[in-house]
């Protein structure tokens, strides 16, 4: 096994090192019936050539055109991403425990803190979370336990992917979820809804908000953040895609709280929409509440400039069964990954990226006003997402399927998230879709 | 690149901040030409009149050019020890080499196109894949069901308290306890505390390892269930652990597996055979995919078969040779977005398949000896806490440095760090004071085993002759000893806050 450089000359030294006579003593402090007998049932070894010829075969690409966003905004990632990710200093090195043996990793995790934090607008950031969903919930965690609160506010046009998630922790780490309906003829929030629940309910330690919203609506964060704070509560803004603050007021400027999101689409690697990459963002005066691994500049015995891992006592592995959060590791690759992707587009390039997007939405809009076909369903105010109303559900999946014949998946399909929804396709442009491409579309919706 | 302090004569790492080149840019950018006309009105209108430009702002982005983003992040790599240049034997971790092919499979370009919400029936290879590790999965570990759903360890002790939790809960039972052993991995408290479950402690005995008899004192009917780390962070085989299961299932409780060191166990022992009712597999550790300074990796989870309605969701079914998505009604629902961590997926299974399943013995028999090599060769040169015997890693401690000349295990670590060598794990177990704790995996050969022992013989001497050489290291990294304190006191955390005036003088 190639992967092995043992000799079998080697373990015989050994074994007489350890005065041992075969390899089977050492596993002698296993009780015998406790044992394995049988051999495993895995099929025997492939070598290399092999297994690149199988992957060769299985993988011949398709060439499929996607308009699918929903929670995955991929975008341009140039090669010299992939390039530095390769290098064995960052792939093969482990938590940055020893800072001198980890200044590589602890610099760009304070790089990377830096970057989210001024992209959202907030004073810090830790060094990631698992993906948007999970740092959704460790942001209402660590609302309810600043507040002493046990309750949230979450409207119904989150990512349904978020709510499911939220779901699931607060039945299993006991907090409340008020969900509130949003306003059906603009699919934003409708602050009155929240208004009245904050009025009667005093337990509510913050309320959530998404930006763009899951239908691709830009909210009124001012609004929504100020009605928070009017009743001592704290506002968490939920990000699928950080790009659009590259041409729109981040959360954190306008005084969100706490500020999640996901940083996938930045990333090089984003097949099956996972690993994912938690952004978390939140005010200075959180700073030792905040859940994850922090990153801070120092000096060494020297002065000289250097960086470590700080605050370590809110953590697992020094406060135990008292840390503000089980987490461990961070998802530290794509972390990577998104600071040199950021580092590159720099921040007139971060203007300039969001700009192409919004441009090529609006262009794509503007070209199906007067169609007879299709409605543009909730929204003036938007970024990269459409979302277009067929006139019936048969008129949709024709459409659809004239699309998957060009190799084109043409949008998400509503209909078993949302039952209003119905004859409704959720359309994502980027920058990764050409002109030709979008005008492809165009042609079959007019 | 470098900064250059004349003052004392030294250079450092820019930050990525410090390319004073306004407006330069890593990227090109060309507009695309539209047939209609796009007013500065259109774009004011969509964004709702907020809008703003980033680029005119006062946050903190790069702005450097590609050639500039390439250097800096070389040049700032190389401050890094890592597997692929350094003996990395840091305990509870598995640090093996991270075989190439997985990262050729991972980065095909077939598998990056793949958007998580296309339809079921375009996704069939992939799900094919990780239908596989599922299996390679249950079979190395003996459990009816996995999921590979949970993104890390961690991640999975959340999802396996939770299924405990619910089970207990639909059979009207209020278990508000869990059992936890004193040598255990910190994510298990704290994990238990985020699923509001009261932490008792458990003690291991004189040899290292748990007794039955302490495990049925503290099984009271509302504890939920213990977790066990099997072998232990002491490197020990839970020799009672048959005794202590049957203990905890005759109260109605679960035996949760922290499978953090199953990498002892590969082909010699499986946890469900042995009384386990759950584990959880780090396919970043045993499973060879890259720890990438942190994560991401994959925490798959497997489980005795009344316990597999439970499992997150999506769960993968198959019929006719075609995958399908259900979601059982039991589950405790969704943990995460869309589907497992993909690529690591991806990596395992193209590592499981280069095994092969008769390579696991061999391989986890190497882990073994040279963990008990490092053993013999150390043991009367630093106190050895426990002389059970220990599978794939060793604990030894500073006990016998620290009598000497006060030298203590961070002081040994530091020194390891002039030799080239990554140091261990220190400190934990937090059973055994001054802990080394070292885990060489079955991927470093004898030569580079007889090298980290003659490493640590030369700083056991060192301790004794000239131990000041120990107190004042290291030596030769980039930076030596960075102060902790003044980054808690006064915290830096971004180049906002250094700017700030918050700099460390």
């Amino acid at each position: 096994m190639r992967y092995l450089s043992h000799t079998e000359e080697d373990i015989q030294r050994m074994l007489e090192t350890i005065g041992i006579k075969d390899i089977d003593s050492l596993f002698k402090s296993i009780p015998k019936a406790l044992r394995l007998q049988e051999e495993l049932k895995i099929p025997d070894a492939m070598d290399e050539l092999t297994l690149k010829s199988f992957f060769e075969n299985k993988t011949m690409l398709s060439n499929k055109t996607c308009f699918l966003g929903a929670g995955l905004y991929k975008h341009f990632v140039p090669v010299v991403v992939t390039q530095l990710l390769s290098r064995g200093e960052w792939l093969t090195a482990y938590t940055p425990y020893q800072a001198e043996a980890s200044q590589g990793t602890l610099q760009s995790i304070f790089e990377f803190q830096t970057v989210v934090a001024n992209i959202y607008g907030s004073d810090i950031a830790n060094a990631s979370i698992y993906d948007a969903s999970t740092a959704l919930v460790e942001a209402i965690l660590m609302t309810l336990r600043v507040t002493r609160k046990k309750s949230v506010i979450i409207p119904k046009n989150i990512n349904p992917g978020y709510r499911d998630v939220c779901f699931t922790y607060s039945e299993m780490c006991e907090f409340n979820i008020i969900e509130v309906p949003y306003n059906d003829s603009t699919g934003c929030i409708d602050i009155d809804n929240f208004e009245q629940v904050l009025k009667i309910n005093k337990d509510i330690g913050s309320l959530v908000y998404q930006f763009p919203n899951f239908f691709g609506c830009l909210e009124n964060q001012k609004e929504v953040i100020d009605t928070a704070h009017k009743y001592k509560t704290l506002a968490i803004a939920v990000n699928p895609d950080p790009l659009v603050f590259g041409i729109t007021e981040p959360p954190g400027l306008l005084g969100a709280d706490v500020v999640v999101g996901e940083g996938i689409g930045l990333c090089p690697f984003t097949g099956m929409g996972s690993p994912g990459l938690g952004l978390f963002a939140t005010k200075k005066k959180f700073t030792r509440s905040l859940p994850g691994r922090l990153v801070g500049m120092t000096r060494d015995i020297n002065r000289k400039r250097s960086f470590v891992l700080t605050l370590a006592t809110r953590e697992q592995h020094i406060r135990r069964d008292r840390a503000t959060s089980n987490i461990c590791s961070n998802n530290n690759l794509n972390a990577l990954a998104f600071l040199i992707t950021v580092s590159l587009y720099g921040k007139k390039g971060f203007f300039d990226m969001a700009q192409d997007n919004l441009l090529r939405n609006i262009y794509f809009r503007k070209s199906l006003k007067n169609s007879q076909r299709v409605k543009i369903k909730y929204g003036k105010h938007f970024f990269n997402e459409t979302l277009l109303e067929f006139n019936n559900i048969r008129a949709m999946n024709k459409f659809i399927k004239v699309m998957q014949d060009n190799n084109i998946v043409p949008g998400l399909d509503l209909n078993p998230l949302f039952s209003k929804l119905n004859k409704h396709l959720l359309v994502c442009i980027t920058e990764l879709n050409t002109i030709g491409e979008i005008d492809l579309m165009i042609k079959e919706l007019i | 690149m470098y900064n250059y302090h004349k003052s004392n004569n030294q250079i450092e790492n820019k930050t990525i901040f410090e390319y004073n080149s306004k407006n330069n840019c890593g990227i090109d950018i060309s507009t695309p030409e539209y047939k209609i006309e796009i007013s500065n009105n259109d774009i004011k209108e969509a964004l709702n009149h907020s809008k703003y430009d980033i680029s005119n702002s006062n946050a903190f982005l790069p702005e450097a050019s590609e050639f500039q983003v390439i250097r800096h992040f070389t040049i700032i790599s190389r401050n890094n020890f890592c597997i692929d240049t350094n003996i990395y034997p840091l305990g509870s971790c598995t640090m093996k080499y991270n075989p190439r092919i997985n990262e050729w499979v991972a980065n095909l370009k077939y598998f990056d196109m793949l958007h998580p919400l296309m339809e079921v029936k375009d996704l069939q290879f992939p799900l094919s894949l990780m239908w596989d590790v599922q299996n390679y999965l249950a079979e190395i570990s003996g459990f009816h069901s996995v999921s590979l759903q949970p993104a890390a360890g961690a991640h999975s002790e959340f999802t396996g308290l939770s299924i405990m939790k619910k089970k207990c809960f639909l059979r009207n039972e209020n278990r508000k306890k869990i059992l936890v052993p004193d040598s255990a991995h910190g994510t298990n408290p704290a994990t238990a505390n985020m699923l509001n479950l009261e932490v008792v402690n458990i003690k291991s005995n004189e040899h290292g390892y748990l007794s039955s008899k302490d495990v049925l004192e503290k099984m009271t009917p509302d504890v939920l269930g213990i977790m066990i780390t099997n072998p232990n962070t002491l490197g020990i085989f839970e020799k009672e652990i048959k005794d202590i299961s049957d203990i905890v299932h005759k109260k109605g409780g679960y035996v949760y597996g922290d499978g953090a060191n199953l990498n002892s166990l590969l082909s010699y022992v499986r946890p469900g055979d042995i009384g386990f009712d759950l584990l959880h597999f780090n396919l970043h550790k045993t499973f060879s995919t890259p720890h990438g300074g942190g994560g991401p990796g994959c925490g798959a989870i497997g489980v005795i078969k009344s316990l597999e309605d439970f499992l997150p969701k999506p769960t993968i079914k198959t019929y006719k040779k075609k995958f399908y998505l259900s979601n059982k009604k039991k589950s405790i629902g969704f943990i995460k977005s869309f589907y497992p961590n993909f690529s690591i997926v991806l990596r395992a299974w193209t590592y499981i398949r280069s095994m092969g399943g008769k390579n696991f013995k061999k391989s986890t028999s190497l882990a073994v000896l040279n963990a008990n090599y490092i053993r013999s060769k150390l043991k009367d040169l630093y106190h050895l806490p426990y002389q059970t015997d220990s599978l794939h890693e060793v604990v030894i401690s500073d006990k016998k440095q620290k009598a000497q000349s006060n030298i203590t295990a961070l002081d040994i670590s530091k020194r390891i760090m002039d030799f080239k060598v990554h140091p261990p794990t220190i400190y934990f177990p937090l059973n055994v004071p001054g802990a080394i704790m070292i885990e060489p995996t079955e991927t470093e050969g004898k030569d580079e085993i007889d090298y980290l022992c003659s490493v640590l013989t030369i700083i056991a001497n060192e301790a004794k002759n000239n131990p000041e050489i120990i107190r004042t290291a290291p030596h030769n990294t980039d930076v030596i000893r960075p102060d902790e304190i003044e980054a808690v006191k006064k915290p830096i955390l971004t180049w906002n806050q250094y700017q700030e005036g918050h700099a460390p003088r």
